[in-house]
């Protein structure tokens, strides 16, 4: 959808100042300005729609300092997510796109990740813990992502989902270096076209390999194929692995012997939580694991603060640096209730999160954990 | 308008706040052109330059520097404003005081609060309430809108039968003034009649005499208790007579709301998600009668049955049903909405909300709802919630509120403006005011305070201004009439 097709919304809040948008708005909180906050990037969408304001680089360079992380859109009688893609739409259209992000959508068009990285190191780690490429006899495809697949934090929490679900004898296969990006986030950057090309290209491979479920680290993966691919053709059955882990443990297929014996708190993804609903599922793993004592950050479930990662932010860095970043007041927030351990679920998140305990000085206090590493020694 | 404000005033401004708090790049200045009042309807007012200012210290140099060039100076809170009180309608600097945003002492034992005037209402209580205390002024909008635009603007709030308005709460303030001086007027002694309260005179100031920037305000124990009511009449006077024989028995509810038709059928959501359908609401009603208890549980719902049994003995019936109960308190108090409905946004997709805030005797209220309805014909508007009346200060004395939803068409906009004065102006014969709270700004009805004060008071009045502003740098063209 092209901008002016979001004309009523727009107006509607040109009506209605309410602002409801803005108390826990990233990028607001950290800018101080009215125009990074969702209340205003639609007064500038009013005013572009009018012509009263030609798109500049400057206007870029401040809308794509939006997380997308949701929380204006459940705060607001409209979804303001899709009026902001479609508003990026339409400077990447105009070419007036920031540097930073420019890269990060061409590694993702040429390379198939965000890390300029050859697709032969995808997964290359796979073979050592003898994970079979996905074959239709395989119950789930495992749908690791870029991060899951470069980063070395995101291949620890991969690799320990992978032993999870070997040892509770899920039968799964992945794709090695024949997984492309979901294409997730070109789409909350506005960029719809890579988006369309990635999603074919996954949805044609996941046909012809006869893919049915698919589970996946990342819940921007996760929601993405869940939401996004079905309007190309593509409809699986998706989980998030929390979805998954939370289910093996209720049947039994997976036993927790070992207790943590720790005081932990989780951090809701944006992905999983306002954009997918599921708050429950991480929940329920962190309270059934023996020893661990859950609790909870003022800002919990539906007004959890988003991590800074998303947007391609992990990558471009657009809004960190400064003590007010959004991962540095998360782990202020998460330090605060006392926990020693800030448990993930997202990739993002755990590079976001990790690098702030670190800049915070935090390293002996709190440990960012992903749930399925928490998992992985308590069995 | 612009100003054209001098690169070398810039660079001084820069100097004073710093680089990373000023902006003068035109989409700044675009985000903070438009608030929810009519005057910002067909266009939006950008400033010349904004400043986050960090203390009052900056905001002192910050008028010293304004008043010198003889620039305008706009203090911008949350902009939620309903009259334009935050919109630089002539260019200049907008002053954002959210970064004035601190709590400066919790007094649990006194019941006493000091905070710097940018924090929101909001979170203002979310700090409050770790320590088993609440402010409860309450409006709507307070997820965004600060304390300095609340006493700025005289606000209303949900619990005023109980605990007052503004002016009920404020007990000091410091305020920077035009000229630059930083003042503190008032301690936290809970009366004073020594020197003049000048503390007073900054409510509903609406930012024309200078910037408050610190607020000691009595604050309460929180409830631990509350109960709550609707109560439908077929005739408005019925409704306002239980209402006064609540509280002539010594009840102490802690709101009173009084609601046209209209109104409680935006309280019907709730109602509609779980059964599919409106409720039918009997044809006859006229007023709705919306009450609440707090404090023990006991004394609470004691007062609770003896309330319903006044106005059930005024030909009241009680709504029974619980999620239009629900409804209501959320959009009064909880704001607990489902995702993506907020019922404002929603409202704003059919037309611009337009509250206009009446207060008259109360025996001429009846009066005053006639003419409501007879002007809505008149110029062919819709009513929006209707009419409902809320009580800003203590006791029963309701601050009546008639709304109008706009589309934005120059045409409609002329015409509301034309009808939003017709009123304003019935309401001063009615022995009333132009506005009785959320300010009057840049609203047309300014220019009826003529009508409303005498030539002699507006005379003291442009005086006060004058002596404290003498270049009139503080949100010009707000307040008064066009020349002032």
């Amino acid at each position: 959808m092209r901008l002016a097709d979001f004309k009523n919304e727009i107006r509607a809040c040109i009506r209605c100042r309410c602002g409801f948008c803005q108390e826990e708005c990233p990028s607001f909180k950290l800018f101080k300005l009215e125009s990074y906050s969702s209340r205003g990037r639609l007064t500038l969408a009013w005013a572009v729609l009018n012509q009263e304001l030609q798109p500049t680089m400057t206007l870029a360079e401040n809308l794509f300092k939006c997380l997308m992380c949701k929380y204006c859109s459940l705060r607001c009688g409209t979804d303001i997510v899709l009026i902001t893609r479609a508003f990026r739409a339409e400077l990447i259209e105009r070419g007036l796109v920031p540097a930073k992000i420019g890269e990060f959508l061409e590694n993702i068009h040429k390379y198939g990740n965000p890390f300029k990285e050859t697709r032969e190191k995808k997964g290359k780690w796979l073979k050592e813990l003898g994970i079979d490429y996905f074959t239709p006899n395989h119950e789930f495809l495992y749908y690791i992502g870029c991060i899951g697949s470069y980063d070395l934090r995101g291949q620890n929490m991969a690799k320990a989902l992978a032993e999870i679900l070997l040892k509770a004898n899920i039968s799964f296969g992945c794709l090695g270096a024949d997984e492309f990006c979901s294409g997730g986030e070109a789409l909350m950057l506005g960029e719809s076209g890579l988006f369309q090309q990635l999603a074919e290209e996954n949805i044609k491979k996941f046909k012809e390999l006869g893919v049915k479920k698919i589970v996946t680290l990342c819940p921007h993966c996760y929601y993405t194929i869940k939401n996004e691919y079905p309007s190309f053709g593509g409809k699986f059955e998706v989980l998030h692995y929390t979805q998954l882990l939370s289910d093996i443990l209720k049947n039994g297929k997976l036993k927790l012997s070992k207790k943590i014996n720790a005081k932990v708190t989780y951090h809701d993804p944006c992905f999983l939580g306002r954009y997918s609903g599921d708050y429950e599922s991480p929940r329920q793993i962190l309270k059934s694991t023996p020893g661990i004592e859950l609790v909870e950050m003022e800002r919990a479930r539906e007004n959890s603060y988003c991590c800074g990662g998303g947007c391609g932010n992990f990558y471009t860095g657009f809004i960190n640096g400064s003590q007010n970043s959004p991962s540095r007041a998360r782990v202020r927030e998460a330090h605060s209730t006392g926990a020693e351990i800030l448990a993930v679920s997202c990739p993002h998140c755990m590079i976001m999160l990790e690098d702030a305990v670190k800049t915070e000085e935090l390293e002996n206090k709190l440990l960012v954990k992903d749930i399925s590493q928490i998992i992985l020694d308590a069995i | 308008m612009s100003y054209n404000i001098s690169e070398k005033v810039l660079a001084e401004l820069e100097s004073i706040v710093g680089k990373e708090n000023i902006s003068y790049s035109k989409i700044d200045l675009i985000a903070y052109s438009r608030d929810w009042s009519i005057v910002t309807a067909i266009k939006g007012y950008p400033p010349d330059v904004v400043v986050k200012p960090k203390s009052s210290t900056e905001i002192s140099q910050i008028m010293q520097l304004a008043n010198r060039e003889k620039i305008p100076v706009v203090p911008w809170g949350g902009g939620t404003g309903m009259s334009g009180g935050a919109i630089a309608i002539q260019g200049g600097i907008v002053i954002d005081m959210r970064g004035l945003n601190r709590i400066i002492e919790i007094d649990e034992e006194n019941l006493v609060v000091v905070a710097q005037t940018g924090i929101t209402v909001h979170r203002l209580n979310n700090e409050l309430e770790k320590h088993g205390l609440w402010w409860p002024h309450d409006p709507e909008s307070k997820h965004t809108s600060t304390l300095g635009g609340a006493i700025a603007c005289d606000n209303i709030g949900t619990f005023g039968t109980k605990y007052g308005g503004i002016i009920d709460y404020l007990l000091a303030i410091e305020v920077v003034l035009p000229t630059g001086e930083i003042v503190k007027i008032g301690s936290k002694a809970p009366f004073s009649v020594s020197g003049y309260p000048l503390h007073l005179l900054f409510i509903g100031s609406e930012g024309t005499l200078g910037i408050i920037t610190e607020a000691t305000l009595r604050v309460y124990k929180k409830p631990e208790y509350r109960c709550v009511e609707l109560v439908a009449f077929s005739s408005l006077s019925d409704a306002i007579k239980s209402c006064l024989q609540i509280i002539t028995l010594g009840m102490d509810p802690e709101s009173i709301n009084i609601m046209a038709k209209e109104g409680l059928i935006y309280y019907t959501r709730l109602y509609k998600e779980k059964f599919g359908v409106i409720p039918k609401i009997p044809e006859d009603v006229e007023a709705v009668v919306a009450f609440s208890f707090a404090g023990s549980r006991e004394l609470s719902e004691f007062q609770r049955k003896l309330a319903l049994d006044v106005c059930v003995k005024f030909g009241g019936t009680i709504i029974e049903e619980p999620e239009i109960v629900s409804s209501f308190w959320a959009e009064k108090h909880t704001l607990e909405y489902a995702p993506q409905m907020n019922p404002w946004f929603i409202s704003a997709m059919k037309g611009r909300y337009l509250g206009i805030d009446l207060c008259c005797p109360l025996s001429k209220v009846r009066h005053l709802h006639e003419t409501y309805r007879k002007l809505l014909s008149k110029y062919g508007l819709e009513p929006a919630s209707g009419f409902f009346m809320l009580c800003k200060r203590i006791k029963f004395s309701p601050n009546c509120v008639f709304t109008v939803n706009v589309n934005d068409s120059p045409e409609e906009v002329r015409k509301a403006q034309e009808f939003i004065c017709e009123l304003a102006e019935y309401a001063v014969k009615l022995g009333g005011t132009v506005s009785s709270s959320r300010g009057v700004g840049a609203a047309p009805t300014r220019n009826l305070l003529y009508k409303e004060h005498s030539p002699e008071a507006l005379t003291l009045m442009r005086k006060l201004k004058r002596m404290l502003d003498p270049n009139n740098i503080m949100n010009p063209g707000k307040k008064f009439p066009c020349e002032a």
